[in-house]
């Protein structure tokens, strides 16, 4: 594994562990889950980093999107989500 | 795929540059913390004269102050759990406690005191709701003594006062 796919990895990791422990039937809006994983990874993941963990997570179905009226993402780890967090 | 072990509290060592705060300053720090960068961090940590590096910045924010924020969260999803929405529908009882939860991000927000203005919300509809019960009990009441004015005139044919009747309830 590269020290790129390794910075990958560990962003992904993240935001999953971040809402694996967000309560139940709540969600984090986008903006407070980048927050939270600028201080929990150095360097801090740049948008585009982001935007490709995110895409990512979601494709493997591992977290959900709610999108509001205003634009707002929300997201959630799904069942698939916390099972792929436990077995690493 | 996704390779590191999950952080856990863990106490500060007696070696780490973060243990020449006091326990006040640590708290503050992590107030600060999550609502600046690593880089202004780093700064306000220098104003104190603790000089650290910005990964262990980031170490810090990940063993120390993120498992303060999920306990934070845990703590308003089940004040908001008391909360009944009995008066609201569902999806609104959700909506508005999604967006209270939301406010528990931020580390200065009072649990209680979000609780608490979520129940107000809830208990203002519910009067909004009783209040329109009682206009419809009184325009209830307003039809019965009609009818009951025009049941009892007897200057009417039946059939006239019947018809008068069914026009106060709208049954024509």
């Amino acid at each position: 594994m590269t020290d790129q796919q390794k910075r990958e990895s560990t962003i992904r990791r993240t935001l999953l562990e971040d809402l694996s422990n967000t309560p139940r039937g709540y969600m984090q809006p986008q903006e407070a889950l980048e927050g939270s994983a600028r201080l929990a990874v150095c360097p801090p993941p740049t948008d585009a980093e982001f935007d490709s963990a995110f895409r990512r997570l979601e494709a493997d179905a591992l977290i959900h999107c709610d999108v509001d009226a205003m634009g707002v993402k929300r997201w959630c780890i799904t069942a698939i989500g916390r099972a792929a967090l436990a077995e690493c | 795929m996704l390779k590191r072990k999950s952080p856990i509290m863990k106490k500060l060592r007696k070696d780490s540059k973060f243990a020449r705060l006091t326990e006040e300053q640590r708290g503050e720090l992590g107030v600060y913390l999550e609502g600046h960068s690593l880089e202004e961090s780093q700064q306000w940590l220098a104003a104190r004269g603790v000089e650290v590096s910005l990964q262990s910045i980031s170490e810090f924010y990940r063993l120390h102050v993120l498992p303060c924020k999920w306990q934070r969260m845990a703590t308003v999803a089940a004040v908001l759990s008391k909360v009944e929405g009995e008066s609201v529908t569902d999806a609104a009882h959700r909506a508005v406690a999604q967006r209270v939860f939301e406010l528990s991000t931020d580390p200065k927000a009072d649990p209680e005191l979000l609780a608490k203005f979520y129940k107000l919300m809830n208990d203002g509809q519910q009067t909004a709701q009783s209040e329109r019960k009682l206009a419809l009990l009184e325009a209830k009441a307003r039809r019965a003594d009609e009818a009951q004015a025009v049941a009892g005139d007897k200057t009417q044919s039946a059939e006239e006062r019947m018809q008068k009747i069914k026009e106060i309830f709208g049954l024509n």
